[in-house]
Parts: structure tokens; C-alpha cells; sequence
């Protein structure tokens, strides 16, 4: 595990605006990932997990605090140059896959690469390699109605390295899926932490998954704890 | 154009819905393309000729015949070229419905004015010797089934005359929708009345228009017939807006079916860009900016209004290549370049508007909103 903070959150806040209620979700939490770190942020529905990772993507913005990622202060970047700093640094992947539905699983795969100034042979170069590592190639030409969810979940996997990013944001990745899919998935993700020393940020409410994970933080009512024991036994059974 | 092929997959995501939106594009501009192109018809003279032939005619009405005198001394004012009577006579051929322009006609100068109107030497040397003779347009012979030596009998509906004519040539022009007979013969039947319903005259060029126009109509002022002298165009301007402001029907009916399009089209792509939610904060959450995003949407838009817009434009186009719906005012309804390129333009408009506000809308939604959505 590399030194240099990949991600820093200093006292962050959030608080979303329900009508005239405002109901603070984060109450200044700080956070911080080195390069090369699997951290699992765990926490039960409804603790601000997910609204963690948006902020670290750079898709919703703190309240109040200093989010810093790969070098960058995303509070203070526009959403274009935010849209850049996506593109480059951050890997996301979703529950629920979120593949575009008319493409292929190459074509989603290629998709963050239309976004470089990659040529198509290079790009079928990328896209194969991703392919590759999450064991999908003989699947490129499939459409994701033709794939199982797990499938699928690798499909958006190999979209999320397919740039090489700084980080890999995984929300609940294996949160759809029965238990074979979820170790595979998160057996890859570990690989690609360990073999491609990839820095991933997990979050799930799954003491299994956070299992697999170097560092595990606790997150409940938007306040970054210790781990209850019951969930650290069975992240520590894995 | 490495973003056409998702561009189009997501076009063909719905095709019934793609296919029906680009079909009443299509409508839409062929109705435009359409009524344009009746109104540039009806508006625009037929040959280049045109454009500095005058016609006089009484200042009260064109029911009102003009005394034959007149004729002269439109030849005598400064700036007249050539002119020549011209008589509209209005009859028919056996029925009402052979309704067609037919002219009395001076036949020693009537060609110093009309010279694109084109008849052979042989059948002018036949119709000049024959008192009772015409000739016809090959547009018209071809309607009627009429060659020359045919015996035509006019019903007229102006003059207590049924004048009997012998087809002696078929002329060839930008106009050949008329039958011209000879004044005379009309002139002794009716006992001389000496009267002619138009008087037209060649100017030599733009700049003499207005100037002789107003000569013209000077040397009548005060006088039992005074004229008026207009273009070519604006002389069969006058004819259109007999049946009231043409132009401005044309310009409600085109807006109200821009409109009607503009509420389909952005309907279909509303549904498109609702539908599309969750797709498109998963590509902004990889990184597209919101333009790019939104131009994704536009672009299918576009598409889909190009399409529609390429199909409603050369529908006409070659439907009516060569077609004559009515021999009088449309001899042709042949679609001007300008007029296609404009209804094209008006399928992209309509993609751009319509496409415009839902792409907006697509990424003005925060990512992380979208997604929770989702």
C-alpha cells in the first residue's frame, strides 16, 4: 500500500433539502485513502454511504468541508472541468450494472474512451485487454439483455478500468446479484487491487464484501465510526 | 463521428417512434414545400423576358376595355420599346370545365412583345393567312388532343361570340398554355367595338420600369380610360389576390403546421430524453460533459427531422418534376432549388428546436439526483 492520500475528505458535510426540512446526511466526517488502498466504506441504508462516493466522483457537492481527490479540490472545479476529472481519474461501478442497453458489451466498454484521443485500433486494443481481465472476451459481441447480471456487473467493471483510472468507485457492486456472481465480482475486484494495484473504494452494507477489503471504515447517521463487532467478525470470517 | 453509432442505436432504440416522428416531419414539410412552391408559381412570371414587360390595362378594372387608340399612344411614350394589344376573351371549349386562357391577339406585332413564345415559320406564315386562325400552346394541344387543321369552336362567356378557329401552329415556351386568335376576326364579329383589354409594352431595362410606368399612365390621367400600368408579376399578383390574401393564407397555414410539428416532434422527443434519464447521468457520472451528452440527444433529433425533412423535400421534388395540375396558373409545378433547400432547412429547425429544450433538460438534472432516481 502506497502513502500518498489518493483521496481526502476533511470535514464534510452534507445536508439534502427536503421541501422546507433539510435533512443533514454527512455531520463532518474525514476520510482519507491512500494509493493502492481496498477501503470499504460500510455503513446500513440510509448512513450516507453513496452520498460518500458522489462527493469523491465529483457527481454531488459538500455542504460544507473540503473534498480532495488525486490532487484535485473538487469543490472548487467547475462541472465541465469536474466532467474531466471523472473521465480521467474515477472508474464507477453501479448496483445495477447501468450498462446502455443498446450497445454491445465492447461498445459500453469503449464508451469512457470516446472521450480520449485514443484512435478506434488502440481504443479495440483497451477494450480488449478490459475485456480480458474480467474474463469476458468471448462475450464482447453480446448485448447486455444476452448476459447474466454477473456478466453484466464484469462488463461494467471492464468499463470502469478500461481508462486506467486513479480510483474505482464500487457502489453495493454486488448488491443485485446471488452469492456465486458477488464472489466472483468481488474476488475480481480484489485481483485488481492486488495484481493491478488498483485503488478501489467499495461501499456496501455487506460485512462479506467489506471482507475482501483492506481498510473498512464505518459509516452510521452520517458519522464515520468504529466497526460494530458483529460486522467486523463476519468481514474478518472471509 | 465516433459518437454515430451510438447515435444511431439509440435512434433505433424505438423505431416505431423514430419512424412515425420522421413520417410527419416528412408530412409536414411536403405541405410546406407544397404551398411554397404553389405561391412561387402563382407569383413568378414564366420566362426572363418578363422582367421588363409592362402591362397596361383600365385603372378602374380589367373588366373594363381599354379604347384601341390607346394602343399608339402607348407606342409613342418615351421609353416604350414595342408593345401590342392583348385581349383576354374567356371562353371555353364544349364544356365549362375546358376553361384555358385564350387571347385576342394582334398578330403583326404580337411577337415584338412575347418573342420566347415560339412558333414556326411555316405555321406563322398559315395562322397570319388564315382570318379565323390560332394557334395553341403544346401543353394545351397535349390536354386537348389537338393538332393542327383541327376546327375549334369557343364558347365565349364575356363577348356574345362563339368564335370557330383553325388550329394553324402549336408554339413551344414557358408558358404554353394559351390559344391566341386574331383580334380582327373577334373585332368584325362583334361589329368593331374597338376596344382591347390590355396593352403590353417591352421596356429596355430594370431602371426604365418605374419611370415609363408612370409616363404611361400620365398620358391617360384625366382621360375616360385611364390605366395602370404594373409588371408582368405584379399584373399576375393581381389575379392571385382575387381570391384574397394568398400570401398571407399560405404564411398562417405553413406557421400553424411549424407549430403542429414543433409540439409532435418535441412530444416524441421529450418521451425520448425521459426515458433516456438514468443513461445519461451513467455517461456523465464516466465523465462526458453535459454538452456532449445533450448533443448525443440533439443529434438524434436532428436525425430524425433530417430524415423527415430529406424525404417531405424530395417527395415533391420529384413528384412534380414534370407536372402541369393546371394548364392557367400552374403550366408547371416544377419545386425551386431555393424552396427545397428552405423546407430542409425547416426539418433541421424543427430537429433543433425540438430536441433542443429535452437535451437541456437531459443534464440540467444534478448526476447524483438522476441516479438516486434511477
Amino acid at each position: 500500500m502506497g502513502s500518498s492520500p489518493v483521496v481526502s475528505l476533511r470535514r464534510v458535510t452534507k445536508t439534502f433539502h427536503r421541501d422546507t426540512l433539510e435533512v443533514p446526511v454527512l455531520r463532518g466526517i474525514d476520510l482519507e485513502t491512500s494509493a493502492g488502498d481496498f477501503f470499504a466504506l460500510m455503513g446500513p441504508s440510509g448512513s450516507g454511504k453513496s452520498t460518500v462516493l458522489n462527493l469523491i466522483a465529483g457527481i454531488d457537492r459538500p455542504t460544507s468541508g473540503e473534498v480532495r481527490v488525486a490532487g484535485s479540490d473538487l469543490a472548487s472545479m467547475s462541472e465541465t472541468d469536474l466532467a474531466k476529472f471523472r473521465a480521467r481519474h474515477v472508474g464507477f461501478i453501479f448496483q445495477m450494472y447501468n450498462l446502455i442497453p443498446v450497445l454491445t458489451a465492447e461498445e459500453n466498454v469503449a464508451l469512457p474512451l470516446l472521450l480520449t484521443p485514443l484512435s478506434r485500433k488502440e481504443r479495440r486494443e483497451h477494450v480488449e485487454t478490459a475485456l480480458g481481465i474480467v474474463g469476458l472476451t468471448d462475450r464482447a459481441k453480446h448485448f447486455p439483455r444476452q448476459l447474466s447480471g454477473g456478466q453484466e456487473q464484469r462488463v461494467a467493471i471492464a468499463r470502469a478500468i478500461v481508462t486506467d483510472p486513479t480510483l474505482l468507485l464500487a457502489d453495493e457492486p454486488t448488491g443485485d446479484l446471488d452469492a456465486v456472481s458477488a464472489t466472483e465480482i468481488l474476488e475480481l475486484l480484489r485481483r485488481l487491487n492486488a495484481e493491478f494495484g488498483k485503488t478501489i473504494l467499495l461501499v456496501t452494507h455487506d460485512p462479506r464484501a467489506a471482507g475482501y477489503a483492506r481498510t473498512r471504515r464505518f459509516l452510521d447517521k452520517g458519522v464515520l465510526g468504529e466497526m460494530p463487532a458483529s460486522f467486523a467478525a463476519t468481514a474478518a470470517a472471509r | 463521428m465516433k459518437y454515430l453509432p451510438l447515435v444511431l442505436r439509440n435512434l433505433f432504440r424505438n423505431k416505431r417512434r423514430s419512424g412515425l416522428t420522421a413520417f410527419a416531419v416528412a408530412i409536414s414539410v411536403f405541405l410546406v414545400v407544397v404551398l411554397r412552391t404553389a405561391l412561387h408559381h402563382l407569383e413568378t412570371p414564366p420566362s426572363e423576358q418578363s422582367q421588363f414587360r409592362l402591362v397596361a390595362h383600365h385603372a378602374a378594372s380589367l373588366q373594363n376595355p381599354l379604347p384601341e387608340g390607346h394602343v399608339e399612344k402607348v407606342r409613342a411614350v418615351p421609353g416604350v420599346l414595342r408593345a401590342t394589344p392583348m385581349t383576354w376573351f374567356g371562353g371555353y371549349w364544349k364544356r365549362f370545365e375546358n376553361f384555358f386562357a385564350n387571347f385576342e391577339i394582334d398578330a403583326s406585332t404580337w411577337w415584338d412583345v412575347f418573342p420566347e413564345q415560339r412558333l414556326p415559320e411555316d405555321q406563322k406564315r398559315g395562322f397570319l393567312a388564315d382570318p379565323q386562325g390560332c394557334f395553341v400552346g403544346r401543353a394545351l394541344s397535349e390536354e386537348y388532343g389537338w393538332k393542327i387543321g383541327d376546327r375549334i369552336v369557343l364558347t365565349g362567356t364575356l363577348y356574345p361570340l362563339d368564335p370557330e378557329l383553325n388550329v394553324q401552329g402549336i408554339y413551344e415556351g414557358p408558358d404554353s398554355t394559351w390559344l391566341l386568335f386574331h383580334r380582327k376576326y373577334a373585332e368584325e364579329s362583334l361589329g368593331r367595338p374597338g376596344r382591347v383589354g390590355t396593352i403590353w409594352f417591352l421596356v429596355a431595362g430594370a431602371a426604365d420600369v418605374g419611370p415609363v410606368s408612370e409616363r404611361v399612365d400620365a398620358r391617360f390621367r384625366n382621360s375616360d380610360a385611364e390605366t395602370k400600368t404594373e409588371t408582368e408579376k405584379s399584373f399576375q399578383l393581381s389575379f392571385v389576390e382575387m381570391m384574397g390574401d394568398v400570401r398571407a393564407i399560405v404564411r398562417w397555414v405553413v406557421g400553424f403546421v411549424a407549430l403542429t410539428m414543433l409540439l409532435v416532434a418535441g412530444n416524441a422527443m421529450a418521451m425520448a430524453a425521459r426515458e433516456r434519464l438514468q443513461e445519461a447521468a451513467v455517461l456523465r457520472a464516466l465523465g462526458f460533459p453535459p454538452a456532449r451528452v445533450a448533443t448525443l440527444l440533439l443529434a438524434e433529433a436532428m436525425l430524425v427531422a433530417g430524415l423527415g425533412g430529406a424525404i417531405g423535400t424530395a417527395l415533391p421534388v420529384l413528384l412534380f418534376w414534370n407536372f402541369t395540375p393546371q394548364p392557367i396558373w400552374f403550366p408547371t409545378f416544377r419545386v425551386p432549388t431555393e424552396i427545397g433547400l428552405t423546407g430542409f432547412g425547416f426539418a433541421l429547425a424543427l430537429g433543433l428546436l425540438a430536441g433542443g429544450l429535452p437535451s437541456w433538460g437531459l443534464v440540467r438534472r444534478p448526476i447524483a439526483q438522476a441516479l438516486r432516481r434511477a
